[in-house]
């Protein structure tokens, strides 16, 4: 799994790649607040998937508790790019109905207000 | 009249499901075999053949005699590389009063025309589509046509039978949805009926008060259905599936034995156990999260862990007596230095192994004739067996390209330090054979199949080394 943190004009990118399953959750944590402690201000945080090839309902957790804790600090999340087979499970799961689904990252930008 | 069903060969889309076997695979509530059954109820037919390769074990577990149909079921096992028509050819008389031929996943559709009165007057009838065809031929001159493969498309409407081949998995989901949707009353045996309010529900189902059920559904037997759930429209789930709180579910199909999680949303899905289909997009996925999609019926490894502790035991004692013959009839072998050879094979669970044994030599002399004979040569194999990296019994673990394709092939692997191939002589081991070999194992393996196997081996080394 690799995670990409890094901020843009006040927007917050994370990119994943790889299997966003168990094994991986703690170090996306670790990375996210390692990242988002070092105080970056942003005002909305896009979540890159695209190179996300499957996941797991721990991968999905962690992915609801980093929204939960940048709405803490009023920032939305949006999340961008979902291959086909990651969209499945962000469809049985009714995750579609928490997250805001783009389907490109340019999309998702365009939408930060 | 005589009926021949070939269920050879693996289509590839029942695996995108990981379903149970084609022929079992659920139609609506009940499996494809069965319809073909009632088809030939329906066409007088009291005798059958079933000629198999593949999962011939679930198929004569199922169908038995076919007493349950009144049917006389005849079973036969085909080797790969056949052509199929070829055990029809073999005897034409046998098929003289008519015949009823399907090969492959083919589903006799009933359309609202449907008579069983009508089909028995039906002459002919010949569908043929991506290898897959059902063939109905009354008089001896069609039949063999047939036969000879000169009978073209004879269709007829008239009976109301409209055979579909299933080529692909949305194909399955469609046919399924119509069943649910009202389609099942064509295929009832006389004197059933389907509820009013379009609720099929099994037996020993539990389905508490919270939960909402919209027809038309379908719901096998042993189910438990959970608080708070909704299902349906459109929804067929098979038997043994536990169904978690919350979750809504419509337009699927649920195989047996699936377990599905709390809060759940299946919408156009197929789901098998962790495997899941989007039947819109025909997107394939496993899910192997407990929390989201599982399995409700433990795999079988009762079989398997026991098959593994015999090989273990007899591997013990065998490399026991081995060990000091070997040590001393390997010595001389050994201290040439071109006398070992690296050999890479498949281990258990995919592992590559690599290790060193000893090789045969271009002109072998009487000291590596008696080596061999007394089967020194595998020990350096045994001893991976007690380390559970090899099964002692089962296919070819070489590592060669032949191997790989053949590996891929098979349902499963059991890479071992003997197989049948050991106990015959050379000039009997072809690809075609090896190939038979591998699938026969697989149907016929037991810790009683492996115990036979390993002494043949041992008794054939043994006759090997007296006749040289």
């Amino acid at each position: 799994m690799e995670i990409k943190c890094e901020t843009k004009e006040s927007i917050g990118f994370i990119t994943l790649s790889g299997a966003l399953t168990a094994g991986v959750v703690d170090l996306l944590h670790d990375q996210f607040n390692n990242w988002h402690s070092d105080g970056d201000e942003i005002a909305n945080l896009i979540v890159d998937m695209g190179g996300v090839d499957s996941m797991d309902s721990s991968g999905l957790g962690a992915l609801i508790g980093i929204m939960k804790k940048v709405a803490e600090n009023d920032v939305e999340m949006k999340i961008a790019v979902l291959q086909d087979k990651t969209r499945l499970v962000f469809e049985i799961t009714r995750a579609y109905k928490i997250f805001d689904i783009f389907d490109t990252v340019d999309e998702a930008v365009g939408a930060c207000a | 009249m005589k009926a021949l069903l070939h269920i050879s060969g693996s289509p590839e889309w029942p695996k995108t499901l990981n379903a149970p076997p084609w022929p079992l695979l659920p139609i609506g509530n009940r499996p494809l075999l069965e319809y073909w059954f009632e088809l030939c109820v329906d066409l007088g037919i009291e005798d059958v053949q079933i000629v198999m390769n593949d999962f011939a074990s679930e198929i004569e577990a199922y169908a038995e005699s076919g007493a349950r149909w009144g049917l006389k079921i005849q079973y036969g096992f085909e080797k790969d590389g056949v052509d199929p028509t070829a055990h029809l050819r073999r005897s034409p008389s046998k098929w003289e009063n008519g015949l009823l031929h399907i090969r492959g996943p083919v589903f006799p559709v009933r359309t609202e025309a449907y008579c069983a009165d009508a089909l028995k007057a039906l002459s002919g009838l010949l569908v043929d589509q991506d290898g897959s065809r059902l063939m109905i031929a009354r008089s001896k001159e069609d039949v063999s046509a047939y036969l000879d493969g000169t009978l073209k498309d004879i269709r007829t409407d008239l009976s109301g039978l409209a055979p579909s081949v299933l080529s692909s998995a949305s194909d399955f989901f469609r046919l399924t949805q119509n069943m649910v949707e009202g389609e099942s009353q064509r295929y009832l045996t006389s004197g059933y009926q389907i509820t009013s309010d379009k609720c099929l529900i099994g037996a020993n189902t539990v389905i508490p008060p919270t939960a909402k059920i919209l027809p038309p559904v379908m719901i096998g037997d042993n189910c438990r259905v959970s608080e708070l759930t909704t299902i349906g429209p459109n929804a067929v789930i098979g038997n043994y599936v536990v169904i978690d709180q919350k979750t809504e579910m419509d337009n699927c199909i649920i195989l047996d034995g699936s377990y599905i999680g709390q809060n759940m949303e299946i919408r156009n899905k197929i789901i098998s156990g962790s495997h899941l289909y989007d039947a819109e997009n025909e997107i394939g996925l496993n899910i192997p999260d407990p929390w989201l999609l599982g399995s409700t019926t433990p795999a079988k490894r009762s079989d398997e862990s026991l098959r593994a502790i015999t090989g273990w035991l007899i591997a013990l004692p065998t490399a026991m007596l081995m060990v000091v013959p070997y040590a001393v009839l390997s010595i001389l072998p050994r201290v040439t230095r071109n006398a070992l050879e690296r050999v890479n094979l498949h281990g258990i669970n995919g592992k590559e192994l690599r290790y060193k044994v000893i090789k045969t030599p271009a002109n072998p002399g009487v000291l590596f004739e008696l080596f061999h004979g007394l089967s020194l040569d595998i020990f350096p194999h045994v001893l991976r067996v007690l380390t559970g990296k090899l099964w002692l019994c089962g296919h070819s673990a070489l590592l060669q390209k032949e191997n790989e394709e053949l590996k891929n092939e098979l349902p499963v692997y059991f890479p071992a330090v003997i197989c049948y191939e050991d106990a015959q002589s050379k000039s009997d081991v072809t690809p075609a054979a090896i190939r038979a070999n591998s699938f026969y194992y697989i149907e016929a393996r037991s810790p009683l199949e492996d115990l036979r196997l390993f002494f043949r081996f041992i008794i054939y080394r043994l006759n090997f080394l007296w006749a040289e």
